[in-house]
């Protein structure tokens, strides 16, 4: 028992400390920085995202936690697997540019099952992705997965609805460069993807309806692609994109990369987004991202992001800043707990200039 | 040791790191709430399609929901706008139109801007101060009247 007190203790003590917004928080793109992993290795989505590997499972009961009870197997039999997330958020403002009166409210923010059938070992995979709430059911990924790494230079060929590959898959939709960018858990996109993944190399290219989640009017497509370079101690990346619509066609281009020093890593993301318009004025804008972890024991990890935006490269003063300050607890297997606090810098006149606070818990198989 | 050895590389490291961190938020000079620049131009607030779009549409919401990769493919644009919402079936729920002409109670833009509890996702404008009861009302107003191009 004094076992578990003290590196429990030890993490609500730090937490305390500490002054945490409110976001999704899971298999984080630092985790994969950390470990040197590509994301494949602990996602059956290879792009990063959503349901795990068994070795994301055994990973995520016996290297993340303080404290592990038991082991637990995802897979039901040499055929089946399964996983789910369940999220409850209590968020409220800390700091308002209008002197409102603070806000406060406890939600359930997700309810997902995740089924994997492995239909021919190695080579044919059905993987569902499928939201039950908060607000009604939809699917978010659901896909059949080729080759699976069976192919040559470790390729595979995916089919159905899907995440696309861009930049680093943050699990909080609202830093700037996932809102921005288009790119992110709110935006499956029904196509075809292509990736191969030898040595160091991942590589990954979709071709999608390109129509951000809405149903499909045959109107132009999308291309979409990422490749990293990916080592035990540092991976650097880029990605780049083209939607192509009747009256509007947007590019966006990107560098990702992150390093690890010892218990810290650092990650960061910088994307160029091009909107052409056929009746106005083109658009163009520029987001960033660094995040710094610090791993304090094992099961306690530490924060600090920093977002750029500038939404209109052709208007100035108009920048955009978000930080972020939070600490996440595995205290035990399928449990996380995070505690986070988000600044918004906005210009002097706008009201979204709001600070706000957040606790998750987050309980995934 | 190794502790301070990796506070040591994480300080050199975090050097050129913070050189990138510099960047401010604007001073917002010459602009409104929104980012966008003051305008003498824009006319009076009303329920009419031409009205919502030079006071909501383009200066509020086209900021996410323009071009090629509108969110959900909602493109508010002008010329796209009225295409995308009247008579448009809600991809977060199937059961209700954008906007139902004539039946603000039963067009789910309504219920984005005013933020209900049973809507999917966030109010809009996402991460941008709410409409004001004038802007809401007049989107109302519109529906009500037809949701017509005028």
């Amino acid at each position: 028992m004094r076992r578990l007190i003290g590196p429990i203790g030890a993490a609500i003590v730090a937490s305390c400390l500490l002054l945490l917004k409110p976001a999704d928080l899971s298999g984080e793109p630092y985790l994969s920085v950390r470990t040197g992993l590509k994301c494949s290795q602990c996602h059956v989505n290879k792009t990063g995202g959503g349901g795990r590997t068994d070795f994301g499972s055994i990973y995520a009961q016996t290297r993340l936690p303080m404290v592990q009870f038991g082991f637990l197997k995802r897979s039901l039999n040499d055929f089946l697997s399964i996983g789910a997330n369940f999220r409850v958020l209590a968020s409220g403002t800390a700091r308002d540019a209008t002197d409102a009166i603070p806000r406060s409210s406890v939600e359930i923010t997700e309810q997902s099952l995740q089924l994997e059938a492995r239909v021919i070992r190695d080579f044919l995979t059905l993987y569902i992705d499928q939201l039950l709430g908060p607000s009604g059911a939809s699917t978010r990924e659901a896909f059949a997965l080729f080759g699976n790494g069976s192919l040559p230079l470790e390729g595979y060929v995916k089919a159905g609805k899907f995440f696309l590959p861009y930049g680093l898959r943050l699990v909080d939709d609202n830093e700037f460069i996932r809102a921005r960018t288009g790119f992110n858990y709110d935006t499956p996109d029904i196509g075809i993807e292509l990736g191969i993944e030898p040595g160091p190399l991942s590589f990954f290219v979709s071709f999608s309806n390109g129509t951000q989640g809405a149903s499909e009017d045959n109107s132009g497509k999308q291309i979409a692609g990422s490749a990293a370079l990916i080592f035990r101690r540092f991976r650097v990346g880029a990605s780049a994109s083209r939607n192509d619509a009747p009256d509007a066609r947007r590019d966006a281009v990107g560098g990702f990369g992150g390093f690890n020093v010892g218990r810290f890593t650092f990650l960061g993301e910088l994307d160029y987004i091009f909107d052409s318009f056929e009746e106005r004025e083109d658009v163009s804008q520029f987001v960033g991202f660094v995040e710094g972890d610090f791993l304090v024991i094992r099961g306690l990890n530490i924060k600090t992001t920093y977002g750029f935006l500038d939404p209109n490269r052709d208007i100035g003063e108009n920048a955009r800043v978000r930080w972020r300050f939070g600490a996440e607890v595995f205290p035990t297997q399928f449990v996380q707990a995070s505690v986070f606090y988000t600044l918004l810098e906005d210009i002097p006149q706008a009201t979204t200039d709001t600070d706000r606070w957040g606790i998750e818990l987050h309980v995934y198989f | 040791m190794k502790a301070l050895r990796d506070w040591r590389w994480a300080a050199a490291t975090l050097i050129p790191l913070a050189a990138f961190v510099v960047a401010c938020a604007g001073d917002g000079t010459g602009l409104d709430q929104f980012g966008n620049p003051l305008s003498p131009d824009t006319p009076e607030l009303g329920p009419t399609l031409d009205s919502i779009q030079q006071n909501v549409f383009t200066p509020i919401c086209t900021q996410c929901h323009t071009g090629a990769a509108a969110p959900l493919g909602l493109a508010l644009d002008e010329g796209a706008s009225r295409d995308d919402l009247v008579n448009v079936q809600s991809v977060e729920h199937a059961e209700l139109l954008l906007v139902s002409p004539g039946d603000p109670e039963a067009s789910y833009l309504v219920w984005k801007v005013e933020g209900r509890a049973d809507i999917t996702g966030g109010r809009m404008p996402l991460s941008l101060p709410p409409l004001s009861e004038a802007e809401i009302a007049a989107i109302r107003g519109w529906i009500e009247q037809g949701a017509e191009d005028n």
